[in-house]
């Protein structure tokens, strides 16, 4: 804002008030009474207020502009163009939502799909694991069988009397 | 701020331009070219007097229509549609002062309104002639010293008088439009008044076109509107 539109801003005085309105024809009538009464009786008031008012009056030389239809039809147009753009870009917008959002759902149903893997793999029991555990007794089985006990074993292996062995078992 | 639904409902119920506005919020392309035509000229005419370019104003007043047609899905009435519609064009003709003072161009101020049909207050003076001070002056001539003296406010000034002449806008309306109190409105106005009267005293004591003779304390530019 510049120093004359800071000027703007101070208030003016009642007079000033009263001639703004009654210029503007926003007088009441007891203060229009008493502003005839002064314009009356005070020359310089009245030559001001009459200057105020032909002033004001010859803004209604200033010319009115007039259109011809290519004005109207130009910005329609122009309106049109832009419009088009703004629906272009809608659209485009919207499909570069929907291609976040497709991207998103399957590297969200990947990730799940992975997490899922691993927790059941983690709480379920495998069938398989058991089997892969007994694998070395499994494949040892005919000579278990032939032991018949396995309390025996274990007495065999309490005796020390085959250390390497109890070695490599351990 | 929130509108209110009675604030709505009347302008919806009051305002023509208002229910023609509604229609183009509802994508009615004919209701558009219907509030263009009823309101190009106007605000042409208030642009032209406020940039001072007749070219830059029509283009703005372009620029005006757009904003209105891309802001038409969020319009609620909340005020006259002219005031709305002058509030946009007050800001389009602020944004466009404020870059081509960023420009550095040529003043704004006092540029001429057409530099093709206006003449400047010296070639005035001459048209006036010296010999003849008290000589009628032809409308043309008279048309160049009103825009000589409108051209002569600040910008505030000369929207307050614009609104006021050709909108016939009231004090509150003004103030809506401008976002300003109706008090600051009556101020900016009597301003402006007591500006035009000072810049066209010497036309209104003797038919002289204004700045063939000094006036009391100098143009009211020269208070300090640097823009």
């Amino acid at each position: 804002m510049n120093a004359s539109e800071r000027s703007d801003d101070v208030a003016i005085s009642r007079d000033e008030e009263m001639l703004v309105a009654y210029l503007d024809g926003k007088l009441d009538e007891d203060a229009a009474r008493e502003l005839a009464e002064r314009l009356a009786g005070d020359e310089a008031l009245r030559k001001r207020v009459n200057r105020l008012a032909q002033a004001w009056a010859l803004l209604d030389e200033l010319p009115r502009a007039k259109l011809d239809e290519s004005f109207t039809r130009s910005t329609i147009e122009m309106v049109a163009v832009a419009a088009e753009a703004d629906v272009e870009r809608d659209v485009s917008r919207r499909k570069r939502r929907q291609w976040f959002a497709g991207m998103s759902g399957a590297a969200a149903l990947a990730v799940a799909t992975g997490v899922g893997f691993w927790v059941t793999n983690q709480m379920l029991p495998d069938p398989n694991r058991q089997l892969v555990e007994d694998l070395p007794i499994v494949e040892e089985m005919d000579l278990y069988q032939q032991i018949g006990s396995i309390e025996y074993l274990e007495q065999l292996a309490d005796s020390n009397m085959f250390p390497e062995e109890a070695e490599n078992d351990l | 701020m929130a509108i209110g639904e009675s604030t709505i409902e009347m302008y919806r119920l009051h305002d023509p331009d208002v229910q023609l506005m509604l229609q183009v919020r509802d994508d009615d392309a004919e209701a558009f070219e219907e509030l263009m035509l009823r309101y190009q000229a106007r605000v042409v005419t208030v642009l032209e007097h406020l940039v001072g370019q007749r070219d830059q104003a029509e283009d703005l007043a372009q620029d005006v229509f757009l904003r209105i047609y891309r802001a038409r899905k969020s319009y609620v009435p909340g005020a006259k549609f002219s005031t709305w519609l002058f509030t946009i064009a007050n800001n389009v003709a602020s944004n466009a002062r404020r870059n081509r003072a960023r420009r550095k161009e040529v003043r704004w101020d006092a540029s001429p309104m057409d530099s093709r049909a206006t003449p400047a207050v010296e070639q005035l003076a001459v048209a006036a002639s010296g010999q003849m001070p008290a000589r009628r002056l032809d409308k043309e001539e008279m048309r160049d010293i009103v825009r000589v003296a409108i051209s002569g406010l600040n910008e505030r000034q000369r929207m307050a008088v614009l609104l006021s002449k050709f909108e016939d806008m009231s004090y509150e309306d003004i103030a809506a439009t401008m976002v300003l109190t109706p008090q600051a409105v009556k101020s900016l106005l009597f301003r402006a008044r007591e500006n035009l009267r000072q810049i066209l005293e010497p036309y209104l004591a003797e038919g002289t076109p204004p700045g063939t003779s000094e006036s009391p304390n100098g143009s009211p530019k020269s208070e300090g509107d640097d823009v």
